[in-house]
């Protein structure tokens, strides 16, 4: 099949959006606060298919990942916690009131145009007032339709890897008339995923196989866009098995897992006249969910079913009163609703309004970006009692200057919070109404460099947590209480590097590094006491490094982590291994008049170690990937 | 307790025939020697046992790790030392280790039913060997070739106790949430069948045997019902109630119940643990040891000593060792999370 194709072989096409991507790395080098981004172009030619696998590779961000494609995955920066992390896509912020986190292996990279992650601030003012509290924002664009060549555009890949991976996806744009189109898109992902594992227990291993992580994943998505509105609609199922941590001397999963979430809004940006612009969003998210346990444990399997609905209005109004000044003013208001047929549900629901007003100073020289935003949320449960009303005021404010040419130095200041979560508020017997938000402040200061194609970029930060929600155990009940405080410092390195080597060749190199000092300073008497706190390494890093040439494109990512601990105690039994995966990744594209093939070959973790991000959950050993992508235009 | 009562006598008559300067401390003539386990956390393998001499004050940790190669598992639930067998039963890992008295393993006891594996909860000495409680609603018997038969009790078995040719086994339902369960499921040893149920306070946990006495702690429902100590007549049958307050652990040993207390304050952070001492043949109280635990976790008695484990949940345990008449005789970190228990080698 190769030798066919590449006899019809001509030159390498350009890949989609490459030139945007571009302009978007430099802005990494003058934004106020430090944000680390990718485009659809580095995407593919990284090999990713999960948003976790860019992601990892980003400084001052990390991953926790419960192993294999089911697996849940949640994202933090600098070691704040996945709850201060936000997620929006295509502008609409992505929640879960009951859980606080965002699980974002329900992200494929498959139709993305961008992924950024902002740390502790943005220079994007014209933004939702939610994201202004959180200490990072996940940015996911979609791609949008690109009807430069043609009025329909057909993309079709199939995937298949190693432990019976399975994954087709289709894309189909259209125009439907001179100001409207639009994009249709599914794919399903069907994996045994029973990978195999060494298990080490003292002086014995033992091989196994993963059981009971199998997983099915539909998704699909329906955009329409017109000059200034968007309408999407997102319908997500899922089915997994959940293998928990692997247990020595036994192997029996009874858990199971089953989403099904619906997602919709409607999306109205106008430009009123030259100083002024708004943009109006209606939102609504359905999420039901299914836990079922057929342990033996149980007289009748434990079978829980949870329904979360969100009904978010927001409207961000823009002023540009001269060239140099923006101000945005926003308010979001949503309503959020926790029905579930578990005992002792009370059925929580919460309304919560965020309003904020942002402002911008722009020159050659010196960007100043500042926000405030207030937050008061009011919640209503079924039975009980509901926790009391909460107010709180969220600054931030970040600029950057230019000390020579391409020489900038940033400094940027968040005072943000995450609200308890209906878990932590009532779930039955742990929940505690009295329960405060947990803050979250972090400074940065660093300098940014740009020459000719190279961009380094060099943060030191230090940041806190306070009031952190913990559950506190006792005897036998274990209740949330705001009793933990973290102190962090730290210090992000990047280095971005793109070559021209000569006619259709390429490189690009991406390196970072991060050391983390993150301490649990919640008690003196502790004997985790400035311990480093729980899975966050001193020292981590990754390089991205890729080159295109008129033959195909390579391209081999490392991920280096350090010693990390598993419990709040830095002794030696806590310890998980430092580890290293390597990936490399192979492509080639063939052009068939109207029909672009590319055809790529993805080794995964080629040492073959099993290590483990979170404790108890090993990572695949070395494993395969194949795609071949039919574009259609 | 035989072996004691031989290691007393050979001592004295050492002592005798020596001529010696009499030995003022009996609990000298006892063995030293102590394992401590660690339950661990939930999911992360690490239970382990160690070895505390009482005569250097010093700990061995992890002893069963170092001479088996391996470790003990997920969820050390609890220890009986019987003879020259330690019979070991880790929860998580659904497996009762079978030792010697250096922790080298002999057997490795897997219950399984209705093509399950069973976890094991609570160990008791019987007349035809050795009780366990499996979680999955089942007592199992351990014969001296470590064989398992298991048969059918309430749902969700914890503490397991034996009199007069009956196994008594509390059915906590801890999975019936928020219900639970409330009876004590009596087994015959003749027959292996349950032959009744007592009805008791919501949640029945941990059993302990003194002569035809029963004392049973309940947990309650974590709500409105309370936890609450029982004693449960074996000829009889009657259950009565013994007077004390937000008990959450109970030890016997020669005679003496001790009943470690607790309970939360106001905004539900756990009070420190005291502990009170019966004496088990007829359920008065004797006293409360002057001094109170933080943390407080476990209780063991051997004889000689009282055993609180201390734990945080997230950083390795400590152990108050306390001399029977409540004086702190020793504090030692357990080297591992949530020390579960303490049996004399």
């Amino acid at each position: 099949m190769l030798i066919t194709a590449s006899l019809f072989m001509t030159e390498m096409p350009d890949t989609l959006g490459a030139a945007k991507v571009t302009s978007r790395r430099e802005g990494t080098a003058t934004s106020t606060a430090p944000i680390r981004s990718i485009g659809a172009a580095a995407i593919e030619r990284s090999g990713a298919v999960s948003l976790h696998e860019v992601l990892r590779t980003f400084a001052g961000v990390s991953i926790k990942d419960y192993g294999g494609i089911g697996g849940l995955k949640t994202v933090s920066v600098r070691s704040l916690g996945a709850q201060h992390t936000s997620v929006t896509y295509d502008g609409v912020p992505v929640s879960d009131a009951q859980n606080g986190s965002i699980d974002i292996s329900r992200f494929s990279t498959e139709h993305l145009a961008e992924i950024a992650m902002e740390i502790g601030g943005a220079d994007e003012i014209f933004r939702n007032a939610r994201t202004l509290n959180s200490a990072g924002t996940l940015v996911l664009r979609s791609q949008k339709p690109d009807f430069r060549d043609s009025a329909t555009k057909l993309i079709t890949s199939m995937r298949y890897g190693s432990f019976q991976t399975y994954r087709p996806s289709v894309r189909l744009e259209r125009r439907l008339a001179q100001k409207w189109s639009a994009s249709a898109s599914a794919d399903w992902t069907k994996s045994e995923g029973d990978y195999p594992f060494t298990l080490a227990n003292g002086k014995e291993t033992v091989q196994q196989r993963r059981l009971g992580s199998d997983v099915s994943i539909l998704n699909s998505e329906l955009n329409i866009y017109g000059e200034e509105l968007q309408a999407k609609l997102n319908w997500r199922s899922s089915e997994r098995g959940l293998p928990g941590q692997v247990i020595y001397y036994t192997q029996d999963p009874t858990e199971r897992l089953w989403d099904r979430d619906l997602s919709s809004s409607l999306n109205w940006e106008h430009g009123w006249n030259e100083k002024w612009r708004s943009r109006s969003t209606l939102s609504f998210t359905r999420s039901a969910n299914r836990y079922l346990d057929v342990s033996a444990k149980y007289q009748q399997p434990e079978d829980d079913h949870y329904l979360q609905r969100e009904l978010a209005g927001s409207c961000i109004i823009g002023f540009t009163p001269i060239e140099m000044l923006e101000f945005a003013f926003a308010e979001d208001l949503f309503a959020n609703v926790l029905d579930s047929d578990i005992p002792e549900c009370v059925f929580p629901r919460r309304i919560t309004s965020i309003t904020a007003i942002s402002g911008k100073y722009h020159s050659q020289r010196l960007t100043v970006v500042s926000s405030i935003s207030g937050t008061l949320a009011h919640e209503w449960v079924g039975s009980g009692r509901p926790a009391p009303d909460r107010r709180r005021l969220s600054p931030s404010v970040s600029a950057s200057y230019e000390l020579l040419s391409g020489l900038r130095l940033r400094a940027s200041y968040r005072d943000g919070f995450r609200m308890p979560t209906f878990n932590d508020l009532y779930y039955a017997r742990v929940g505690n109404t009295s329960l405060r938000p947990e803050i979250a402040k972090q400074t940065n200061l660093g300098l940014t460099w740009t020459a000719k194609g190279i961009t380094i970029t060099a943060d030191g930060y230090y940041g806190n947590v306070k009031d952190k929600i913990v559950a506190v155990p006792t005897m036998f009940i274990w209740k949330m209480h705001n009793i933990g405080e973290v102190e962090m410092s730290g210090l992000d390195l990047t280095t971005l590097y793109h070559a021209s080597l000569s006619e259709g060749m390429r490189a690009h190199l991406s390196m970072s590094y991060s050391f983390q000092h993150a301490v649990d300073v919640t008690d003196p008497s502790a004997k985790n006491y400035r311990h480093q706190i729980q899975y966050t390494p001193r020292h981590s890093g990754s390089s991205v490094a890729s080159l295109e040439t008129p033959w195909g494109e390579l391209c081999y990512t490392l991920n280096a982590v350090g010693v990390r601990y598993f419990l709040a105690q830095n002794i030696k039994s806590n310890a998980l291994d430092p580890y290293f995966d390597h990936s490399l990744t192979l492509a080639r594209g063939f052009k068939v008049r109207k029909v672009f093939l590319r055809l790529s070959l993805d080794a995964l973790n080629l040492a073959g170690k099993n290590y483990e991000v979170v404790h108890g959950y090993p990572m695949p050993g070395r494993n395969y990937r194949m795609n071949l992508k039919i574009s259609y235009k | 307790m035989k072996k004691v009562l031989l290691l007393l006598a050979m001592a004295m008559t050492v002592a005798i025939s020596c001529n010696k300067t009499p030995v003022e401390d009996p609990a000298e003539l006892l063995p030293s020697g102590f394992y401590v386990m660690n339950n661990g956390n939930w999911g992360d393998n690490n239970a382990n046992i160690g070895i505390y001499d009482t005569k250097t004050k010093s700990l061995a940790a992890d002893v069963f790790g170092t001479v088996n190669g391996k470790a003990l598992g997920d969820l050390g639930q609890d220890i009986l030392v019987d003879d020259e067998n330690v019979y070991i039963a880790v929860n998580g890992s659904k497996v009762v280790f079978v030792t010697d008295k250096d922790l080298k393993i002999k057997k490795e006891v897997v219950a399984t039913e209705g093509g399950n594996k069973l976890s094991p909860r609570y160990l008791a000495k019987g007349s035809k060997g050795i009780y366990v409680s499996y979680y999955e609603g089942y007592v199992g018997l351990i014969s001296a070739d470590g064989s398992v038969k298991v048969t059918a009790v309430g749902p969700n078995p914890e503490g397991v106790a034996c009199v007069d040719g009956k196994v008594y086994v509390a059915n906590s339902g801890g999975y019936l949430y928020p219900t639970y369960n409330n009876t004590v499921s009596v087994v015959d040893e003749a027959t292996f069948k349950e032959v009744s149920t007592i009805t008791v306070n919501t949640n029945p946990a941990t059993i302990k045997a003194c002569g035809s006495k029963l004392y049973l702690l309940s947990l309650g429902d974590y709500g409105m019902i309370p936890s609450m100590l029982q004693c449960i007549d074996a000829t009889s049958g009657t259950v009565s109630t013994v007077d004390c307050s937000s008990p959450s652990a109970i030890a016997l040993c020669d005679e003496t119940l001790y009943v470690l207390c607790g309970g939360y304050d106001a905004e539900w952070k756990p009070l420190p643990g005291s502990v009170n001492v019966f004496d088990a043949k007829t359920g008065t109280k004797k006293t409360t040891f002057s001094q109170t635990v933080e943390n407080a976790y476990s209780i063991s008695a051997t004889t000689g000593y009282v055993w609180v484990g201390a734990s945080d949940y997230k950083t390795n345990g400590d152990m108050y060792v306390f001399t029977s008449d409540g004086t702190l005789y020793d504090k030692f970190d357990t080297q591992g999370l949530n020390p579960q228990a303490v049996a004399a080698q």
